[in-house]
C-alpha cells in the first residue's frame, strides 16, 4: 500500500489527476482518494501537525492488516530557495518540542534534500531549513506503523523572502506541484521497490522473480523491468501478464506501454 | 558512493571531520546532536539500509577500549578490542553485526586521540607484559581506509608503545595507506579467509580469494607480520574437499614461515542476535545450529570434525604454538 498524506486539496489536485484517483464516497472524517485497485490512498489531512498525525493514524487503522506500508507526505513549504523548487526532507524538526526525525534513504533519489522545521503557526522567516506546519506530526505518527526507510516527505517551495503571501492562491499551489509529478512518481516507484524487499507478499516482485528465474537477464535489465512493472502498475488500466513473454521482450513491451498507454 | 553524511553538531568544524567530508563528496550533510539519534532508531530496517548506507561521523565517549571475550586471543593473556567504526561495507550473510545493530549505516568515530589515550593507559597498566589490541570486531579495519586513515594514524602510534600489539583484522585488499609505512614487529595484519565456494555464496562484495592472497603475499614480502583467520568455518556438503583444496592454495601461495598466527573457529552467533537475523530473513546459515554455552553453534560432533580437519591441514605448515581456536 502507498499512502499519500497531503494537507490541502490544491496541493493534492494534480496528484489525484496524475494517478487517476477517485474519492472514496463512504462517510469518512477525512477526504480520501483511491485508485481502482485500492493500492494507493491519498488523504487530505488539513493544515497543522495534529491534523497530519490524525490523518496518518486514521489511514493506518483503516488498512491495519497490511504492514510496512509506504508513507509519503507531499506538500508546500517556505524556504530561502526559488519558488517551485523541489526537495526531499532529510531531517524534520518540531519547533516547539525540538524533537528530530531523520528519514533514511535506501536508494539514490537524485533530488537535493533539506531540513524542515515544523511550526504551530504560519511563519514567514526564512533560514537554512524549510518551514511547514505538518511534517513533525506526519513523521511521529507514521513511524508507529512502518519502517523509517519507507517514510518520506517531498516539499515544494511556495513562499520565500520575496514572495510570501501566495498560499491562499489555490490555483498557484497546484501549478507549483504539477511540474514535479514525474519526479514524485520516480520516488514512489523506488519506494515500492524498496518495500518489496521487506513485504514478502508483494505480487509484482514475486512474479518478476519467477520471470527472472526462467529467463537469465543482465542485472541492469532486471532492474529496469522491475521499475517499469511498478510504474505500469501505478497507472494501469489492465494487467500485463509477464509469464507470456520471454527474455528481453518484456522490456520492450513495458517501455512502449509506459510511454504510450 | 555515499550520498548522505550525518555529523554530530559538536565535531562539525574538526579538521579530520572536514577531511572525511571532502573525500566523500556527499550530496547531503545532515547535522545531529548525537549519532545514536540516527543509529539507534527503533523502526529501521537493516536490509533496506544496506542497499544505500549513509555515513555518520561521531565521537565515541565511553567504552572506547574493551576487554575481548575469553577465547579471543593470539597468545597474550591481556586482550582488548576497539572500534573506530561500526558496521562494514561488505555484506556477509552470517555477519553478527546485522543482529547487533538496528542500522546498517557506517559510524566513524573521529576522536582518534581519545582512543590513543585509552590504549596508552591500558598499556601502562600492563607495562611488564604484552598487551594485544584488536581492531576489526565491529567493522572491517581496512575497508574504508582511504576515507578514515585509521591504519595510517594507528600503526605509527603503536610503534611507539613497546608492550602493545595491534591486530588489524580485515577482508579487504585496501592496503594503499599501509604500503607507505614501515613494517613493525608489533603490528599484525590479519586476513579472514574462506574458500571461493563459501565466499561467493555468503560473503557478498568481498574481494576474491585470489586477490586477497596476492595482497597478503605482497605484505609478507615487505616484512609485515601476517595473521590468517579461518573463521568462520562454514559447513558444506563437500566440506573436506573444498576446505582441503582451499588450504592447499593458501599454503602454496604464502610463505608459511612468515605467518604470525592462525585462528580456527566455526560459524557461531550469540543467542540474542538470532531472532533479529531471522526477522531480516537472513538466518538460513543458522538453521542447523544448536544453542550451547550462550551461543548458537553447530552440534559438538560436527564442530569437532570441522575443526580437527582444518587443524590437520594447517598444523604441518605452521608451528602448533601459532594456532589458536575460537
Amino acid at each position: 500500500m502507498l499512502n499519500l498524506v497531503v494537507a490541502t486539496i490544491p496541493e493534492a489536485k494534480p496528484i489525484i489527476k496524475f494517478f487517476n484517483l477517485k474519492q472514496n464516497k463512504l462517510r469518512s472524517e477525512f477526504k480520501i482518494f483511491e485508485n481502482y485497485q485500492k493500492t494507493i490512498s491519498l488523504i487530505i489531512s488539513g493544515i497543522g501537525k495534529i491534523n497530519a498525525a490524525s490523518a496518518v493514524t486514521y489511514l493506518a487503522l483503516k488498512s491495519k492488516k497490511i504492514k510496512n506500508n509506504i508513507w509519503l507526505n507531499i506538500g508546500i513549504a517556505g524556504g530561502k530557495e526559488q519558488i517551485g523548487k523541489l526537495f526531499m526532507i532529510n531531517k524534520s524538526i518540531d519547533y516547539s518540542s525540538k524533537k528530530c526525525w531523520y528519514p533514511s534513504f535506501c536508494f539514490k533519489t537524485g533530488i537535493t534534500s533539506k531540513t524542515c522545521m515544523t511550526y504551530d503557526i504560519p511563519v514567514f522567516k526564512y533560514e537554512n531549513c524549510l518551514n511547514d506546519m505538518e511534517l513533525s506530526g506526519f513523521f511521529s505518527a507514521s513511524l508507529r506503523f512502518s519502517y523509517n526507510e519507507l517514510i518520506h516527505s517531498i516539499k515544494i517551495i511556495s513562499d520565500n523572502e520575496i514572495e510570501n503571501k501566495t498560499t491562499s492562491d489555490y490555483g498557484f499551489i497546484s501549478v507549483l506541484i504539477k511540474p514535479h509529478l514525474k519526479k514524485i512518481e520516480d520516488i514512489i516507484i523506488k519506494l515500492l521497490i524498496a518495500r518489496s524487499f521487506v513485504y514478502l507478499d508483494d505480487t509484482i516482485r514475486n512474479e518478476a522473480n519467477k520471470y527472472f528465474e526462467r529467463n537469465k537477464l543482465k542485472k541492469k535489465d532486471e532492474e529496469e523491468i522491475l521499475y517499469l512493472l511498478y510504474k505500469w502498475n501505478l497507472h494501469k488500466k489492465k494487467d500485463i501478464d509477464i509469464k507470456y513473454f520471454s527474455g528481453r521482450d518484456i522490456l520492450n513491451v513495458l517501455r512502449m506501454k509506459n510511454c504510450y498507454d | 558512493m555515499i550520498e548522505n553524511i550525518y555529523v554530530e553538531h559538536s565535531i562539525c568544524n574538526n579538521k579530520n571531520v572536514k577531511e572525511i567530508i571532502k573525500k566523500i563528496k556527499a550530496k547531503n550533510i545532515i547535522k545531529c546532536q548525537n549519532y545514536k539519534e540516527v543509529f539507534n532508531l527503533k523502526k529501521q530496517n537493516f536490509v533496506l539500509q544496506k542497499k544505500n548506507p549513509s555515513m555518520i561521523l561521531a565521537q565515541k565517549k565511553k567504552n572506547l577500549v574493551l576487554k575481548t571475550p575469553a577465547k579471543f586471543n593470539i597468545g597474550s593473556k591481556n586482550n582488548y578490542y576497539f572500534s573506530h567504526m561500526l558496521n562494514c561495507i561488505f555484506d556477509c550473510e552470517y555477519c553478527f553485526l546485522q543482529g547487533m545493530y538496528r542500522s546498517a549505516n557506517y559510524v566513524v568515530f573521529t576522536n582518534y586521540n581519545s582512543f590513543k589515550n585509552e590504549i596508552k593507559k591500558i598499556s601502562e597498566l600492563h607495562r611488564n607484559e604484552a598487551v594485544h589490541f584488536f581492531s576489526g570486531y565491529d567493522c572491517d579495519s581496512l575497508a574504508l581506509e582511504n576515507i578514515t586513515n585509521f591504519a595510517k594514524v594507528f600503526i605509527p602510534y603503536f610503534k611507539k608503545i613497546k608492550n602493545a600489539y595491534l591486530e588489524l583484522r580485515t577482508k579487504s585488499t585496501n592496503i594503499k595507506n599501509i604500503l607507505s609505512l614501515e613494517p613493525s614487529d608489533n603490528i599484525i595484519l590479519a586476513w579472514s579467509l574462506s574458500p571461493n565456494e563459501i565466499s561467493k555464496n555468503y560473503e557478498n562484495k568481498t574481494p576474491s580469494l585470489k586477490k586477497k592472497l596476492e595482497v597478503i603475499k605482497k605484505m609478507q614480502e615487505l616484512g609485515w607480520k601476517i595473521g590468517l583467520r579461518f573463521d568462520p568455518l562454514i559447513y558444506h556438503n563437500d566440506f573436506n574437499k573444498i576446505y582441503g583444496d582451499f588450504f592447499k592454495t593458501v599454503f602454496y601461495e604464502l610463505c608459511s614461515d612468515r605467518i604470525h598466527s592462525i585462528t580456527l573457529g566455526t560459524l557461531r552467533l550469540p543467542k540474542s542476535f538470532l531472532s533479529t537475523i531471522k526477522n531480516l530473513g537472513k538466518a538460513s546459515l543458522f538453521l542447523e545450529h544448536k544453542f550451547e554455552d550462550s551461543l548458537y553453534n553447530y552440534n559438538k560432533i560436527d564442530r569437532n570434525k570441522m575443526i580437527n580437519f582444518c587443524y590437520k591441514q594447517v598444523v604441518g605448515k605452521v608451528e602448533k604454538r601459532k594456532i589458536f581456536f575460537n
